[in-house]
């Protein structure tokens, strides 16, 4: 059969380059020469905005803090460390605080950066319609910014409040006004040009569902990063990262605990740490109006078996009984727990003559979420309640719950990381806050969010959000799950990771920090 | 031949703007604002209204859609809700990729399949050919997903032979490079095109091999290899030219579930993204596109079929 | 290499097998559903045949409960494909030319969007659960069907001993009952076997996007989807799942094949 013969070897010729050039371009390089100054970090997304001004997603402001600086930042332990800010002055009334600015802080273009381009962004941070202005506004006024000096910003508060400095340097990233001065609109998702700040890295590409590639800011005020270029590679699939970390085609990536176990013979470390993180099952209130049916349901569930399943071992989640993440100083355990007790979810169902179904959406890319969204189903049937589950893609899962009473779902899965200050949490459980998803409206709460706000007197404070910790439990629309840990998987060739310091959301405090071996 | 290809073109017409009206109204009916992809929640109302009527959302609908088909026709699909692009940029710039990926997949499936096909009807019911019958039956009963999971299991993470995630190591646009991120996907497709196009090859050929002319050359002595090469090869392969045609859509949407599995910044990618995200500029756009390719690769088939076969020509006027 | 009957036994027998299988599994001491945290991730055994998955349910009980649903997905999608199929058919080519042309435009118009985009399409605008998918699945599944169907009953219109009875007058049900439907029969037969397999693929890789059926039940494309994640450590969870998609799917083919064999007397 000459012409078949010959026909095969065409097809062979034709795949044969393919092959050869897979095997040659493995002999001679395992990584691109370039690789040796790339420090190669995987994302699992686009950044939602990368808009300083109003990104609030995980991988938004991950990037953001690599590109822009604050100026300052609340560590975990709630202790204040500057940025761009030499000093920071609180007046003894409360109703001012004055930030100094470190003299010869630069942009990533040479010009300096001054008290006019502190005002410039917090001015435009407290527009509401530029969508992340809520912690700039106390009651029904802004904060705002005065330039007393070149080097100085004077911010004065409509009243005194305790969270004010918090809610100052919190996520607000100072955008250069001599760049961004002629645009008339920051509610975009994307600036023209796309980024430029004081941070450790420039941003020079963006490839949309590919990569973000930066390159080391020689003029950065904390001194010039190690590493000439970062990525940040967006892989969607988890199983994906896990095996590039395995083959060393990225360098770093957060990980879930089952995939802990797989790297075990991975040449990378893994660096756990609480994340302030609470984790939990939510009731769009409108949905369920009923309350006894709403308790039921909490007492149903048994949160130590929910974490079990999802994160593997109590070395990566720690229960979570409040609003507030159980390492919060502010975090009590006076509350009702909804520890789980079936006999009395079955009598209050009987005794309210209930035979719910409640309908349960989460994040279908989220495998954790999958895994207690499972185990809670079986719970619930086990007190007699039928759960149906619906997994969403995570952005129609947000977009739906705005809908309030017109979700198509009654319960949902999510998280937060609202940080140290209490305050910040008003931004969930207040009437009608930007990120309250439960549709939740109870006039106490809001009451003693008010008085939370103004009040200076740190043991008074404590018993006002201890109030409003007791108040939510009590209404049954939030069920907190736990505090899961962020696992991430750093390749051994990079150093300086405990320098980098590890941090919520932003993954690393200071990106310039890493160096590779 | 002109009249023929003129009374194709004349029944694709009416069959696109049937859909283009589907997926136009598809759009209206859509629980969101044209305008919402344009406008920020920073305009003010005046803005918006100044907006609509620049784009013509208060005229009538027909001539909406009359005014839609023309931007569409320039090329301009809209944009994404999402993250607020042009669809047709963020389209130029996956559609090479997705073609760098099912291009050569297919047109090596297609080699494969011709070689095997002939040489499955030469041996027409010996082992050799019952061999290939059931390699071609595994790969159609074969899901790409989990053909792609036993690859990445073994050349990604077992033999670390090849990368497995998208199409190049960053900062990198070599084509070595590209080539070894290639690999993986395109041996799924392959392996997902060739059983089909086998088959076809195998029982053109064979049908071939019943014909009269066949019979008599036999009767003159001819040896099977003369055969092959001289008369059946030639009558095999150009109906499978027509496939071609055929194949034209798969340049789009051919590998959206391999594209998914090895992060292949492709159309497939981007599509599944704005399907899951609801996305409806997104999705509508992709259909078009695809739905115009299919009726666009039809009428090259039939015409391709017509060039090398010219009885059909008179087959079809006599009707 | 005729009909070989050898297949066709084979693949009744594999299909049989996984019917009876599937029927009887409530009956079977098979529980797919009760995690228990204390046995994930175990391998196979005596305890568990197939081992046991990351929330330690009996992963031989999720693969026959999961190929329950796939078969099911399967068959009724093909009932749904080639009822409406068959109609469709019928309509277009016993109808009035009008009629013809219409149906036939819409088909072409199906037939004009690549499947898998219009099927996800689909599944992300409605809400996913078993009866949808089969709904979607079997709802754009119909075309080849139709026009097959329409085709028999062209080439049968043709034939004299048809003319001959339209002559004298034989009322339309007759003229079906005897005539149309033996000639259909045999193409609805082999096209459904496709139908089965192409819908099974389907689901397969519906659930793999994630826009499959919901927890608790589950699928082997969902399965396949789950098993993705413990690749490394328990390769045969992913293996067993496919290895049954593809002997089911292969079967119904084997059987198509072996029915276009025996009908039609085709060249194989």
């Amino acid at each position: 059969m000459k012409p078949a013969a010959r026909a095969i070897l065409a097809a062979l010729a034709l795949i044969g380059p393919l092959f050869a050039a897979g095997c040659a371009a493995d002999d001679t390089s395992p990584a691109p020469p370039d690789q040796t100054d790339t420090f190669t970090f995987a994302i699992s997304g686009d950044p939602s905005s990368l808009n300083p001004i109003n990104t609030g997603d995980r991988w938004g402001l991950t990037t953001t803090n690599v590109v822009y600086s604050p100026l300052a930042r609340v560590e975990a332990d709630g202790t204040v460390r500057n940025e761009l800010a030499e000093s920071i002055e609180p007046a003894a009334d409360g109703r001012s605080v004055t930030v100094k600015l470190k003299p010869d802080v630069v942009w990533s273009d040479g010009e300096p950066l001054t008290a006019a381009d502190v005002v410039f962004t917090y001015t435009n941070k407290a527009v509401k319609d530029n969508g992340n202005a809520d912690l700039l506004w106390i009651g029904d006024q802004p904060i705002t910014a005065t330039a007393v000096d070149a080097l100085t910003v004077r911010f004065d508060l409509p009243e005194a409040s305790a969270a004010a400095l918090s809610n100052i340097a919190t996520e607000t990233y100072i955008i250069p006004q001599h760049i961004y001065g002629d645009v008339t609109d920051f509610s975009g998702a994307e600036l023209e040009p796309l980024a430029l700040g004081s941070g450790p890295y420039k941003l020079v590409e963006y490839q949309r569902g590919e990569y973000l590639r930066f390159e080391a800011n020689e003029l950065y005020y904390g001194g010039a990063p190690a590493i000439q270029h970062l990525v940040f590679r967006i892989v969607p699939n988890a199983d994906s990262v896990k095996t590039a970390l395995q083959t060393g085609e990225v360098d770093g990536a957060s990980v879930s605990p089952s995939q802990v176990a797989d790297l075990a013979g991975a040449p990378v470390d893994i660096h756990s740490y609480a994340q302030g993180r609470v984790g939990y099952l939510g009731v769009i209130e409108p949905r369920v109006p009923d309350l006894a049916l709403r308790q039921a349901l909490f007492f149903a569930l048994d949160r130590e078996e929910i974490n079990l399943a999802a994160y593997l071992d109590p070395a990566y989640f720690e229960n979570a009984y409040s609003i507030l993440p159980p390492g919060n100083p502010y975090a009590t355990t006076d509350l009702e727990r909804y520890d789980q007790d079936v006999e009395r979810a079955r009598t209050l169902l009987a005794a309210a003559g209930l035979n719910p179904t409640l309908v349960l959406a989460y994040a279908a890319s989220n495998a954790a979420q999958a895994t207690q969204a499972t185990i809670i189903q079986q719970q619930g049937a086990a007190a007699g309640i039928t759960i149906e589950l619906s997994a969403l893609d995570g952005t129609a899962l947000y977009e739906e719950v705005e809908k309030g009473a017109d979700a198509p779902f009654d319960l949902f899965l999510g998280g937060y990381i609202m940080g140290i200050d209490p305050d910040a949490y008003s931004l969930l459980f207040r009437t009608a806050a930007s990120a309250n998803f439960f549709s939740y409206s109870n006039p106490v709460v809001d009451a003693l969010f008010d008085q939370g706000l103004v009040e200076l007197d740190d043991a008074r404070r404590e018993t006002i959000y201890g109030d409003i910790q007791r108040a939510i439990a009590g209404d049954a629309i939030f069920y907190p799950i736990l505090d899961s840990f962020d696992n991430l998987a750093i390749n051994q060739r990079v150093g300086g990771v405990a320098q980098a310091k590890l941090i919520p959301v932003y993954h690393f405090e200071d990106w310039s920090k890493f160096t590779l071996a | 031949m002109l009249v023929y290809v003129a009374r194709r073109l004349a029944q694709v017409v009416p069959l696109l703007a049937v859909v283009t009206l589907a997926v136009f109204f598809a759009l209206r009916l859509a629980p969101y604002d044209f305008v919402d992809s344009i406008t920020t929640p920073n305009m003010t109302a005046e803005h918006v209204a100044i907006v609509r009527s620049r784009y013509g959302l208060d005229d009538p609908a027909w001539l909406q859609y009359l005014r839609w088909l023309g931007r569409v026709v320039q090329g301009d699909l809209g944009y994404s809700l999402a993250s607020q692009h042009s669809i047709a940029a963020d389209l130029a710039q996956r559609l090479p990729n997705t073609i760098v990926l099912v291009l050569p997949a297919y047109l090596t499936a297609l080699i494969l399949a011709i070689a095997l096909g002939l040489v499955a009807a030469a041996r027409h019911g010996r082992p050799l050919d019952r061999l290939i019958d059931t390699i071609g039956a595994v790969g159609i009963a074969m899901p790409p997903f989990w053909f792609a999971l036993l690859l990445i299991y073994l050349f990604g993470y077992f033999l670390g032979l090849f990368p497995i995630i998208g199409m190049h190591t960053v900062g990198d646009r070599g084509l070595p490079d590209l080539l070894r991120h290639l690999f993986l996907p395109y041996l799924v497709l392959v392996v997902a095109f060739f059983p089909d196009l086998t088959r076809y090859v195998r029982s053109s050929a064979i049908s071939q091999l019943d014909e009269d002319y066949v019979t008599v050359q036999r009767a003159f002595g001819a040896s099977d290899a003369q055969l092959f090469r001289r008369h059946v090869s030639r009558n095999v392969l150009l109906p499978v030219v027509t496939q071609i045609g055929l194949a034209l859509p798969m340049l789009v949407t051919g590998a959206v579930i391999t594209e998914t599995v090895f992060s292949w910044p492709g159309v497939g990618t981007y599509f599944l993204q704005g399907a899951r995200a609801l996305d409806y500029p997104v999705i509508l756009a992709v259909l078009l596109l695809s739905a115009t390719l299919v009726m666009v690769g039809n009428l090259l088939a039939d015409v391709l079929y017509v060039v090398v076969d010219p009885r059909v020509r008179l087959g079809k006027t006599a009707t | 290499m005729t009909a070989r009957p050898n297949h066709a036994r084979g693949a009744i027998g594999v299909l049989v097998f996984l019917a009876l299988v599937s029927l009887a599994a409530p009956l079977l001491p098979l529980d797919p559903t009760t995690i228990d945290l204390t046995r994930r991730s175990q391998a196979p055994g005596p305890a568990h045949w197939f081992g046991t998955d990351d929330l330690g349910r009996d992963y031989l009980a999720r693969v026959v409960y999961g190929g329950r649903v796939s078969l099911l997905v399967g068959a009724l999608a093909m009932v749904t494909a080639t009822t409406i199929g068959t109609l469709i058919g019928l309509l277009a080519g016993l109808g009035r030319p009008w009629v013809d042309n219409l149906l036939m435009r819409l088909v072409d118009f199906l037939s004009s969007i690549p499947w898998l985009v219009l099927v996800i399409v689909a599944s992300v605008l409605l809400r996913p659960g078993l009866i949808m998918i089969v709904a979607i699945i079997g709802g754009f599944s119909w075309m080849t069907t139709a026009r097959l169907v329409r085709a028999e009953i062209l080439s049968v219109k043709q034939r004299a001993y048809v003319g001959y009875a339209v002559h004298i007058g034989q009322p339309l049900p007759i003229l079906v009952a005897r005539h149309i439907v033996p000639a259909i029969v045999p193409v609805v037969l082999i096209t459904a076997t496709a139908t089965v397999s192409a819908a099974m693929l389907t689901e397969a890789s519906l659930s793999f996007l994630g826009l499959g059926v919901q927890a608790p039940q589950t699928s082997w494309g969902q399965l396949l989807q789950t098993a993705q994640g413990s690749l490394q450590r328990q390769p045969y969870l992913a293996l067993i799942p496919g290895l049954a998609i593809i002997a089911t799917v292969m079967s119904c083919n084997a059987l198509g094949n072996s029915l276009r064999h025996t009908f039609l007397r085709e060249a194989p």
